[in-house]
């Protein structure tokens, strides 16, 4: 068909067409403002939500933790192996023994602490620092005994976590044989024992959350 | 409600119908007074679209062949065969029928086309004057191919033959659903041969001219079936015979208009309104003679309809889009009330246990960290000479010729470490980092065997039994002779002295040193 189009005939329903676009355009614009308005909101208070409920998880497990680990933790203190090293206590701890065991000799050094390295990857070394002093003592004794005796009372006076890492015995007189003095030292012990301590780097390991 | 105008050559006749049924008629004559009335009904009445059907006389069919071809050609081949035919007339159509089974397969073409205008002109200038939309104008015989169905007459040649008007019979000829040929005849009989004879005349001659004209073969079968009142049919029935070529069948107005649906009653006492419920019935019926000047009210209401159409679908596209929308925003909303509400209760026990937690100075984190260390420490560093001494010593018991003079241990997580070497490296540097592993318990046991009298073998006998004593007990994976009481290897040196006046300790005492290492978890099924 190529006849000319009457446009007058089409005047109306065009009118109508274009309010009809124009509504149209002005209740989808205006739905999607209101959707993507709504949406975007939903977004904030979920990821508000997510955050809340990951602190509110942290906060349960570092309660569970505390819980767990904290009464421990108070204890080891207060024995000296977190913390300052007492050495004081170490020292003693060993003269207390030989009030008890008797020894003739008993002689120790401490030797200057030195920084550990803990070996333990999942260990935080930048806020956990390990420590070790060692003590060797010389100790005469009047039979094997003792030594156990000594490093009991030394472990149980102490609290203290050391690691008996040699010992060597050995007949102080061979020639002269066992002699059933308490003055006389029948066995030689030399021993060297490694204490353990452990520091944190407080200020790095502050709960922000405390009060 | 549609409307259909039928035109007959001599009058012009208007009918409403709906849903198969034929409400008001209205009757126009070809004068003056006619047309006024045509006027006055067009302009009362609502500017409802109409269909003009006719039935003229001057209404030509031919019959021609068209070659196959497309587009600008194709259309020009059919503007010829309308020119050739039907030069006079604006009122023609070409209906291309089938492809010829013979020679170049050309198409078999209708051709036809209203021979006399100016009959219809005058109504139709009536229409466009008063904007009535037009959808077209129909050929009664060509509208009558849909009766064919109904007839059970589309799969052989009928012969269809129907009355419009008081005067004249219309025959159309269809070979297999197609219309070939039609013409009106006027009826004239007189009283002794009847309508029967006449309509059998009238069959024979039309038979005659289609053979005339290729349409038919002598040999053809033709069906004939005869619409008309049914008070006629048993007077058609008694008087129409055939022959072993030709059969008739003869079929009433009422009973035809049954089978096509039709309401109630027939708008006129003729056939016209069996065409009428055929052509009214189809939604878009193929337009026949009307040219597009003619249907420019037709198209522009379609127009109109199809904008509006469109305005109303845009419509309630957006609303149902936006209506989502809005239905997907107030879910977001009623969610965000949810998430907000669900915060809201997280905070306030997140306020409670951070209240709680507060009191500690230090992270939780860490502090499991260093209680986790110092049992690390516990579990792999507990180690003391104890066991060792206890396990050697009850060997010792057994043994007194075997006696200990020094005894060096060590734990080292090292399986292969040794007590000199650890008594060595006293007072150099000592590595820095603590292995997280069991440690090793390792020592030597130097000593001499004592009492053997001057048997060397039975010295070297009894620390034999020692040596393997030690082996049995499963206490230890590693026992190591390292010095024997008399070393009686062929590679090393051998001496003595047991002349009458040697005697003493010398004679007494063979040294001896061994290696012991401690098996991991003690003896095979004892525990530590």
């Amino acid at each position: 068909m190529r006849e000319a189009i009457e446009w007058r005939l089409l005047r109306l329903p065009l009118l109508t067409l274009a309010l009809a676009l124009g509504l149209a355009g002005a209740l989808l614009y205006g739905a999607e403002r209101y959707e993507d308005a709504a949406q975007s909101e939903y977004l904030r208070s979920r990821a508000r939500l997510h955050g809340v409920v990951a602190l509110y998880r942290t906060a349960e497990n570092d309660r569970s933790l505390y819980s767990q680990y904290v009464a421990r933790f108070e204890d080891l203190k207060r024995r000296g192996v977190i913390g300052a090293e007492p050495r004081l206590n170490w020292v003693e701890a060993l003269e207390q023994v030989n009030q008890d065991l008797r020894l003739p000799v008993l002689r120790y050094e401490i030797e200057p602490q030195r920084p550990l390295k803990f070996e333990a990857p999942r260990f935080d070394s930048r806020i956990l620092h390990a420590f070790r002093s060692t003590m060797r003592f010389e100790a005469g004794l009047l039979h094997e005994g003792d030594l156990v005796s000594l490093l009991d009372e030394l472990r149980r006076l102490t609290n203290g976590r050391f690691e008996v890492r040699d010992c060597e015995i050995e007949l102080s007189n061979p020639a002269r044989g066992i002699v059933f003095d308490p003055r006389t030292a029948n066995l030689l012990a030399r021993c060297a024992l490694d204490w353990y301590t452990l520091q944190i780097e407080e200020s790095a390991a502050r709960n922000d959350q405390a009060s | 409600m549609r409307r259909l105008l039928f035109f007959t050559g001599q009058r012009m006749l208007a009918y409403h119908w709906s849903g198969g049924r034929f409400r008001a008629a209205h009757a126009f004559d070809a004068d003056s007074r006619g047309y006024q009335d045509f006027e006055r009904f067009l302009h009362d009445s609502p500017r409802r679209p109409v269909r003009l059907m006719v039935d003229m006389i001057e209404e030509g069919f031919r019959i021609d062949a068209m070659p196959r071809a497309f587009g600008n050609d194709r259309r020009a081949l059919m503007s010829r065969l309308l020119t050739r035919h039907f030069r006079t007339t604006s009122f023609r159509q070409l209906t291309v029928q089938e492809r010829l089974s013979t020679g170049r397969r050309d198409y078999r073409v209708l051709v036809s086309g209203l021979t006399n205008p100016e009959l219809l002109t005058g109504w139709v200038d009536i229409i466009n004057r008063f904007r009535v939309p037009l959808e077209g104008i129909y050929s009664l015989p060509l509208v009558g191919e849909g009766l064919l169905g109904v007839l059970k007459a589309d799969k052989h040649n009928a012969l269809v033959i129907t009355q419009q008007s008081a005067g004249a019979v219309r025959q159309s000829f269809y070979d297999h659903g197609r219309l070939r040929l039609s013409r009106l005849v006027p009826i004239r009989y007189d009283g002794d041969e009847g309508y029967a004879g006449f309509v059998d005349r009238e069959v024979h001659n039309t038979l005659r001219f289609l053979e005339s004209q290729r349409l038919l073969r002598r040999s053809d079968r033709m069906h004939v079936h005869v619409i008309s009142p049914a008070e006629h049919i048993p007077e058609l029935e008694r008087h129409l015979a055939g022959d072993e070529n030709l059969h008739y069948s003869s079929v009433s107005y009422p009973l035809l208009a049954r089978r096509l649906g039709i309401r109630g009653e027939l708008p006129t006492e003729f056939a016209d309104g069996l065409f009428a419920q055929v052509l009214l019935s189809r939604a878009w019926p193929r337009n026949h003679y009307a040219s597009p000047p003619l249907r420019t009210h037709h198209f522009h209401r379609l127009a109109r309809i199809g904008i509006n159409v469109a305005s109303a679908a845009t419509l309630v596209a957006a609303l149902g889009l936006g209506g989502a929308q809005l239905i997907a925003g107030r879910l977001y909303e009623s969610y965000t009330l949810e998430a907000k509400v669900e915060a809201a209760r997280y905070q306030r026990s997140y306020d409670d246990l951070l209240r709680e937690i507060s009191v500690f100075p230090l992270q939780a984190a860490y502090v499991k960290d260093a209680v986790d260390m110092v049992r690390v420490f516990d579990s792999t560093a507990g180690a003391t000479p104890q066991r060792l001494m206890s396990v050697v010593s009850d060997v010792f018991n057994r043994h007194p010729n075997i006696t200990l003079s020094a005894m060096r241990w060590l734990a080292d997580s090292d399986p292969q470490a040794l007590p000199e070497k650890r008594a060595q490296a006293r007072g150099a540097a000592r590595e820095t980092a603590f292995v997280a592993e069991q440690r090793r318990e390792i020592a030597t046991l130097e000593g001499h065997v004592v009492g053997f009298g001057r048997s060397y073998r039975g010295a070297v006998n009894l620390f034999d039994q020692f040596v393997e004593e030690l082996r049995a007990s499963g206490w230890f994976d590693r026992v190591e002779v390292r010095r024997t009481p008399f070393d009686i290897d062929s590679q090393a040196a051998l001496s003595g002295n047991s002349g009458t006046a040697a005697t003493g300790p010398q004679r007494e005492r063979a040294a001896y040193e061994l290696l012991l290492r401690l098996r991991e978890g003690g003896p095979p099924g004892v525990s530590g």
